[in-house]
């Protein structure tokens, strides 16, 4: 049977028969199209979820380093007690990671010294064409990052360890109560702290592997030069950007640093049992933001503001 | 003074502003034994000595937080010295907080510092002259230690988690009252302390009154906190989970 509408006295549209067959076929697909379309905006959802929580968490630091350069900057914040701290924290971050910080740079340098000889043999190159590369490499992105990551091992994850005890033990209140600022007495001096000690470390870093270097290549007879001829070298390819960038390079990645190990650490529940958890978390959110900071100033550097003019 | 908005009682005597005052709050504490308020208005005025009878389970910790601004009420003001917690900027509260002394119920320091260190924190932070804050601390050691004023000093060179409790309440006491704070809120003030310092700690109690500091104090009264020999107490009481107050009103 064919059916059809009656439209009017003269007119009758026929409509084609739907076979049997075809029928939940058309529903499945739609029923397949809206849970596609569910997924896909399940997805978005989501997606926009994370974007924003990142947003979030982006400005949330941006606030807290803002908040610490400003308290840094004002003289009446720098009390006693709050000099105390940070005279504690310079020497547990910056002093005693020295040891550590000259062993990593001991074992890199000598890796950059195996890497530069290959490149050498491979390439035809001379002592005085790798020297600059490796210095500049060393200087921009090695040292820097390397200090880093010596800081939050060794100094990130304890702070972030100790804040989240002294909040799940109460002591944060108890400053509070005494009117005692806890953001000027227990944050600023520790990111001030890694800030410096990042910069203090990458300095003493890029020495030791510069050092370590020429040694162990002079030892090996990979760099045939004097020493005042090697580092005469290092010295003319130090540039005034080199400066700027290292330095820029090592505070923000070490007041990142800081701010995150203390962010986790304040925010925590308060359960003691939750320090470890807050402590490893802190850690892993300190490295993934220096070297996502790395790569962004180094994009930064090289792309748009042409510090560093290649050929 | 105290005013009391859930009885309505006035007291006659009149004085300057209140040095706390609770308008209408809310307040719900973190844990399940804290004490909160329901629509609680009533103040305390200069020389004023209240009394909150607490039962064993009570944990007045998170209340006490929430009258000096750390906690925000969920409804109502509360106002120290006629400053809104909420509305005046941080480096006031700071300020204010400042002129509090507190006896803390539970964990009181700060662990990492030795308990001289604990206790001169608050005054070195706030710009005390260092001579002054030493001579200060020296000077109540001396009359809250009693007996006890060379096991205090030696033990105040320790780290809190290396002195016994009867001596880190005497320093709390010590640190409280250093500063000649404005108001004093004592929690369970007298659990751990030797009886024989009782009669010392009524008459310094009674000396701050005078100098017109405020006095809001948590104990169990059927217990040794009972300060019924203190003049003209004022009890407030917890009725549940809440804190009522003017019960009794002065006597």
């Amino acid at each position: 049977m064919i059916p059809f509408f009656v439209v009017g006295p003269n007119v009758t549209v026929v409509v084609p028969a739907v076979s049997q067959s075809t029928v939940p076929s058309a529903s499945r697909l739609r029923r397949t199209l809206d849970f596609a379309l569910h997924v896909f905006w399940a997805t978005c959802e989501q997606l926009g979820a994370f974007l924003i929580g990142i947003c979030h968490q982006i400005a949330d630091i941006a606030g807290v380093l803002s908040a610490t350069i400003f308290l840094a900057f004002r003289p009446q914040s720098w009390t006693p007690p709050v000099r105390n701290v940070f005279a504690r924290q310079m020497l547990f971050t910056s002093v005693d990671s020295i040891p550590a910080a000259m062993r990593f740079a001991a074992v890199v340098g000598v890796m950059g010294i195996v890497q530069a000889e290959m490149w050498i043999d491979a390439a035809g190159l001379s002592t005085s064409e790798v020297a600059p590369i490796l210095w500049r490499s060393v200087v921009r992105e090695i040292a820097p990052l390397l200090a880093c990551l010596v800081v939050i091992g060794r100094s990130g994850i304890a702070i972030s360890a100790e804040l989240a005890t002294m909040h799940a033990d109460g002591e944060v209140e108890v400053l509070d109560s005494q009117g005692v600022d806890p953001m000027t007495f227990l944050v600023m001096p520790r990111v001030i702290s890694v800030m410096l000690s990042v910069f203090c470390l990458a300095i003493i870093i890029s020495i030791t592997i510069m050092v370590t270097g020429y040694l162990i290549g002079s030892s090996v007879g990979a760099i045939r030069v004097t020493w005042n001829e090697y580092y005469g070298e290092i010295s003319r390819n130090f540039e005034r950007g080199d400066l700027v960038f290292f330095t820029s390079k090592t505070f923000v990645a070490g007041g990142f640093a800081g701010v995150i190990c203390c962010l986790e650490g304040v925010r925590s529940s308060g359960r003691l049992t939750d320090v470890p958890r807050v402590a490893s978390r802190a850690g892993i959110r300190a490295l993934t933001a220096i070297f996502a900071i790395s790569a962004i100033l180094s994009v930064v550097f090289y792309e748009k503001l042409l510090v560093f003019k290649f050929g | 003074m105290s005013q009391t908005g859930n009885t309505g009682h006035k007291s006659t005597a009149q004085k300057s502003t209140p040095t706390l005052e609770f308008d209408n709050v809310i307040f719900s504490g973190a844990g399940e034994t804290s004490i909160g308020m329901h629509r609680f208005s009533g103040s305390i005025s200069p020389g004023d000595f209240i009394q909150v009878a607490l039962r064993q389970h009570h944990d007045p910790r998170d209340l006490v937080s929430a009258m000096l601004g750390l906690y925000p009420t969920e409804l109502g003001t509360i106002r120290f010295m006629g400053c809104e917690w909420g509305s005046c900027d941080y480096q006031r509260q700071f300020m204010l907080r400042s002129q509090i002394g507190r006896v803390f119920t539970g964990s009181a320091w700060i662990k990492s510092l030795t308990v001289w260190d604990n206790v001169l924190l608050g005054m070195r932070h706030h710009g005390v002259p260092e001579s002054f804050a030493r001579q200060q601390v020296r000077k109540w050691s001396e009359r809250l230690s009693g007996p006890r004023a060379g096991l205090v000093r030696q033990a105040m060179q320790n780290r809190p988690g290396f002195v016994e409790p009867s001596i880190l309440q005497v320093c709390q006491w010590i640190r409280a009252v250093c500063n000649h704070p404005k108001l004093l809120i004592l929690e369970r003030p007298l659990h751990y302390v030797i009886e024989g310092l009782h009669e010392e700690i009524v008459s310094i109690i009674e000396e701050f009154r005078s100098a017109g500091t405020a006095i809001l104090v948590f104990s169990e009264s059927d217990r040794q906190e009972d300060y019924g020999f203190v003049r003209s107490v004022i009890r407030w009481s917890v009725r549940g989970k809440h804190l009522i107050a003017g019960e009794g009103a002065r006597q």
